[in-house]
């Protein structure tokens, strides 16, 4: 394949979408704004299509191959072939079998895994919170004002909870946002204009 | 005393907090709650929203993080329910219309209203932010049917609904910083108000948006959905929940505390 197709032809319908995209927000003109529309259904749709070729990807991964560890390609297989049949059987998603088996696996693993972070807290807790200088000991109070401010037992400590949430926090986050915004703004520019090719990955100089 | 706490393994105070967690929903202890001014003020927000108004409620969870969001879900379709407000339920998130259901569930929603004239559920909305800016242009060019198969034309309360302006409010029940979709591509360009009831974690992020006028009010984790349930007068598991989370936060301080003592004990023995 020439570098035209592999190169200059994605680099051109990139370019074109995006600054199509852009005109598509700004004008109001009507076959702009409507071709606009068009592509961002056709991105949902793409994204659609995309995850159901999931499955076919996580298939061929894998089907069992006599390697170790096959046990738990066993159990995803289950997982993902198991729930759309049982969906075929019942006919819906709110079916007492086919809600149990979500309900009883899915969900329960979940929040299992994420209730696991109550542990790593407490963890950091113990380990982290040493109060070795003037910094690390107003990290510690801080922490300590927020942990009993946000809950009903240290309510004393709720208006300096506020205000911390409120004033530095949102100072320091905001300058974050403004970084990244602006970042996210330059990157996407050099990628229009097709400065940026990464994303080509190497078959330009292939 | 300083040779116990120099010899104390991490993972007894683990499985103290696992205790401290059940053990309020074994002996419940209610403490009063203060009502934080970010939830406040989301409150007065939709107590001005007139009967009838349309509230899309976008479920951006997974079952991981129900605990701190559901509550907040459940809460604001009771509340729906009680002021007469249409309701719109959508999801980005996979595992979301399962959840919504729940939610349809817990607060019997079917024998109180008429689906399809006072809430409809159009289910998965696939392909992130790129969807949630079709979705708010034109509901109709990118959804054709809800998430039970009707399709649009047969559900009377979408007429009305074409766009984002048809909206008078988004809550967003979302894990992460997932509201960012809703509030960038939707609340920025169409100016429908915006409600954040985000998960505990997500909350600094969201919160800078609170004064700049971008969200009208945030739900922080599951204090937000205790103090939402005492504001619309319900009682759910953000109310039920929130004892242990005040053991649970209290025993994360005292960790803290012999931690440090530990850490000075150790100290005074010459140690690091």
């Amino acid at each position: 394949m020439s570098v035209t197709m592999k190169k200059y032809i994605p680099l051109g319908i990139l370019s074109f979408l995006g600054f199509h995209m852009i005109a598509g927000y700004f004008l109001t003109v009507p076959i702009v704004v409507d071709t606009a529309r068009e592509v961002q259904n056709f991105s949902a749709i793409i994204s659609t299509v995309a995850l159901g070729f999931g499955p076919f990807a996580i298939l061929r991964q894998h089907i069992p191959r006599g390697r170790k560890g096959n046990i738990f390609s066993i159990v995803l297989l289950a997982g993902l072939i198991g729930m759309p049949v049982l969906y075929l059987i019942t006919g819906s998603t709110v079916s007492l079998p086919y809600d149990w088996t979500y309900r009883s696996t899915v969900a329960a693993l979940d929040t299992a895994i994420y209730s696991l972070v109550a542990y790593s807290i407490i963890a950091g807790c113990f380990r982290a919170f040493r109060v070795r200088n003037i910094d690390s000991l107003l990290v510690m109070g801080a922490a300590v004002v927020l942990l009993l401010g946000k809950v009903p037992i240290g309510g004393a400590f709720g208006p300096l909870s506020d205000w911390l949430m409120a004033t530095p926090n949102t100072a320091g986050y905001r300058g974050v946002q403004l970084g990244v915004g602006l970042g996210l703004f330059a990157y996407s520019l050099r990628i229009l204009l097709g400065v940026e090719r990464t994303w080509l990955a190497e078959v330009g100089e292939s | 005393m300083a040779e116990v706490l120099l010899k104390l393994d991490r993972r007894y105070l683990q499985l103290a907090l696992a205790i401290i967690i059940a053990l309020p929903f074994f002996f419940p202890v209610e403490f009063p709650i203060q009502v934080s001014p970010e939830t406040k003020q989301g409150f007065d927000f939709i107590q001005k929203l007139p009967e009838g108004s349309v509230i899309l409620i976008a479920y951006d969870a997974s079952a991981a993080g129900m605990a701190e969001v559901h509550p907040q879900f459940n809460a604001m379709i009771e509340y729906c329910i009680k002021r007469h407000f249409k309701i719109i339920t959508v999801s980005t998130w996979a595992e979301g219309p399962m959840l919504i259901e729940w939610g349809f569930r817990d607060t019997k929603i079917f024998s109180r209203l008429k689906y399809g004239q006072d809430f409809v559920n159009l289910g998965y909305l696939s392909g992130g932010s790129a969807a949630i800016m079709a979705f708010a242009k034109d509901v109709h060019a990118l959804l054709k049917m809800d998430h039970y198969g009707n399709k649009m034309e047969t559900l009377p309360m979408m007429d009305k609904i074409n766009n984002a302006k048809d909206i008078a409010l988004i809550y967003d029940v979302a894990v992460g910083g997932g509201f960012t979709d809703w509030l960038w591509y939707v609340q920025g360009v169409y100016k429908t108000p915006m409600y954040a009831a985000v998960s505990a974690w997500a909350a600094p992020t969201a919160l800078p948006y609170l004064p700049s006028g971008q969200i009208v009010g945030l739900n922080n984790g599951l204090k937000g959905a205790a103090d939402f349930e005492k504001l619309v007068g319900v009682r759910g598991f953000g109310l039920g929940g929130i004892t242990s989370l005040s053991s649970a936060h209290l025993w994360a301080v005292l960790v803290m505390v012999i931690g440090n003592l530990i850490y000075f004990a150790g100290k005074r023995k010459g140690g690091k």
